[in-house]
């Protein structure tokens, strides 16, 4: 929620450009650092956000108006229209589009063009995880299934929608058995991750995740854990 | 060549601190209830007492309290440990004109414990793990020690490394195998979560955390010599047992497309010394 307008000629208090700047940014318009400070960056992404469904943008985010309706709806599929969605369940058992959808914006063409160019290659790829919740892994780290209690997999905006930084893409022939190195899935799944500018885990030489590709560099997840009010 | 966190304790340690019960002193010059608060005084503190070490109060076994906080583990970092009150109030006086409360603690020394080993219940490296860090527990700032058999323990040496990018935040730990006598050895330098340990009279294997895979981890086993020198790594494989003196099994790891863990067990033949 925002007390007070953001933006162009708005109040702009401190915590509601930050939470419009956390927002903007799960949208896929950068608004620059989170900061909590109004700029012209800061408008300029506000604008182009509402060019979605303004004609005549104004910069300006006010509480309850339609800007903030959309800037606070849950996600945004594409072609305009707002979708509410169920997350509940295993996450690793959702279709493949719902596992996308809840990649954050940057992240989802990223991970696409992925997949994709492994299909061109001959593989079965798919996402086994995209986003899970804080739930999940907590369970599983007290499990000792997990080293950590927060994951880019666990990213979410305020309100609790999936935002996830990370994916794990396998090939559904061979999942993580010795012939998803055999048959070259993971080299290839390397490759053309580093294409995207993504992260990689088969790159973490003493705890591998192969499977794993992510938005930023792990010393981001303090950040990202702030961002999504965990 | 010997890692940083065992230098300069090993050659004292063989045969001078055999894991029998001794009573110390200790010239404490800072205590705390956590981890990260002993090692950060301990940084700062160092450098006027480099022989000073980082003790757990649960390694003495006074019949009282040793430290003001009974219940809980205390930590302290003690600026001189020496056999006698007397030696101990002639190390305290010049602790005491940079601590004005340093203060001396007679202590039981368990047998076998991190201090009896004369090694750091907290490594300092722990002093240099970012404020900001997130999957950091206080059982990761924390070394230990596992008794194996009647003469031979193994501890688990947690510290930091800073290095970039790393997925768990600089998390680290070695494994050094301690035989009668105190000699020790280190088999390992990088083993997460190291699990069981079995041993053979000249041989140790022991299983440690290796890959994320889904909803599970995986492990490799390390085998390793009495030496310190390294036989073999099985990777994907648990729970190492000695089938014999030249062969040992355990279970091997696949995750399916399903996401389930799936464990086979195999057997291996180990050879070498």
């Amino acid at each position: 929620m925002i007390r007070g307008s953001v933006g162009f000629g708005g109040g702009n208090d401190k915590d509601d450009v930050a939470t419009v700047q956390r927002l903007l940014k799960t949208k896929g318009y950068d608004p620059g650092v989170v900061n909590g400070r109004s700029s012209p960056t800061v408008i300029d992404a506000i604008r182009r956000f509402q060019l979605q469904f303004l004609s005549r943008p104004d910069g300006l985010v006010e509480p309850g108006h339609r800007t903030w309706q959309r800037l606070s709806s849950t996600l945004d599929l594409g072609g305009g229209s707002s979708t509410l969605m169920q997350w509940n369940g295993d996450s690793a058992r959702w279709p493949q589009d719902r596992k996308v959808a809840s990649l954050t914006p940057l992240l989802r063409p990223k991970v696409q063009a992925v997949v994709t160019a492994l299909t061109g290659r001959g593989f079965q790829p798919g996402i086994f995880y995209g986003w899970r919740s804080v739930a999940v892994q907590l369970e599983l780290f007290k499990k000792g299934n997990s080293k950590v209690k927060f994951s880019f997999h666990n990213a979410q905006l305020l309100d609790g929608t999936p935002n996830s930084y990370a994916a794990d893409i396998i090939d559904s022939r061979y999942a993580w058995s010795a012939q998803a190195a055999s048959a070259g899935f993971w080299k290839a799944l390397g490759e053309e991750a580093k294409k995207q500018d993504l992260f990689w885990g088969g790159d973490w030489s003493g705890f591998r995740d192969w499977a794993h590709v992510q938005l930023v560099d792990n010393g981001d997840l303090g950040r990202v854990k702030r961002e999504s009010g965990l | 060549m010997t890692p940083y966190w065992a230098a300069g304790w090993i050659g004292c340690l063989i045969g001078l601190h055999p894991a029998a019960a001794e009573r110390v002193f200790l010239v404490v010059a800072a205590s705390s209830q956590q981890p990260a608060g002993i090692a950060a005084a301990a940084a700062q503190l160092a450098p006027a007492a480099p022989q000073g070490l980082i003790v757990s109060s649960r390694d003495c076994r006074d019949p009282r309290p040793v430290f003001a906080f009974a219940a809980a583990p205390v930590f302290a970092f003690a600026a001189a440990i020496v056999p006698s009150r007397a030696a101990a109030e002639r190390a305290l006086e010049p602790v005491k004109r940079r601590v004005a409360n340093a203060f001396i603690k007679p202590c039981d020394v368990k047998p076998g414990s991190l201090l009896a080993l004369r090694m750091n219940a907290v490594d300092p490296s722990i002093a240099r793990v970012p404020k900001d860090a997130v999957n950091w527990t206080e059982a990761d700032r924390v070394s230990t020690v596992r008794r194996v058999d009647a003469e031979t323990s193994l501890v688990i040496v947690r510290r930091f490394v800073d290095e970039p990018n790393d997925p768990l935040e600089g998390r680290r730990s070695a494994v050094l195998l301690v035989s009668a006598g105190g000699k020790i050895v280190t088999i390992s330098d990088t083993c997460y979560d190291p699990a069981h340990p079995a041993i053979t009279p000249d041989r140790i294997a022991m299983d440690c955390v290796r890959e994320e895979a889904g909803n599970h981890l995986l492990h490799a086993v390390e085998v390793t010599a009495r030496s310190g020198q390294r036989l073999l790594e099985i990777p994907r494989c648990r729970m190492p047992i000695w089938a014999d003196r030249r062969s040992l099994t355990c279970e091997e790891e696949t995750v399916g497309a399903d996401g389930k863990l799936v464990l086979r067990q195999k057997r291996v033949r180990i050879d070498g010394p």
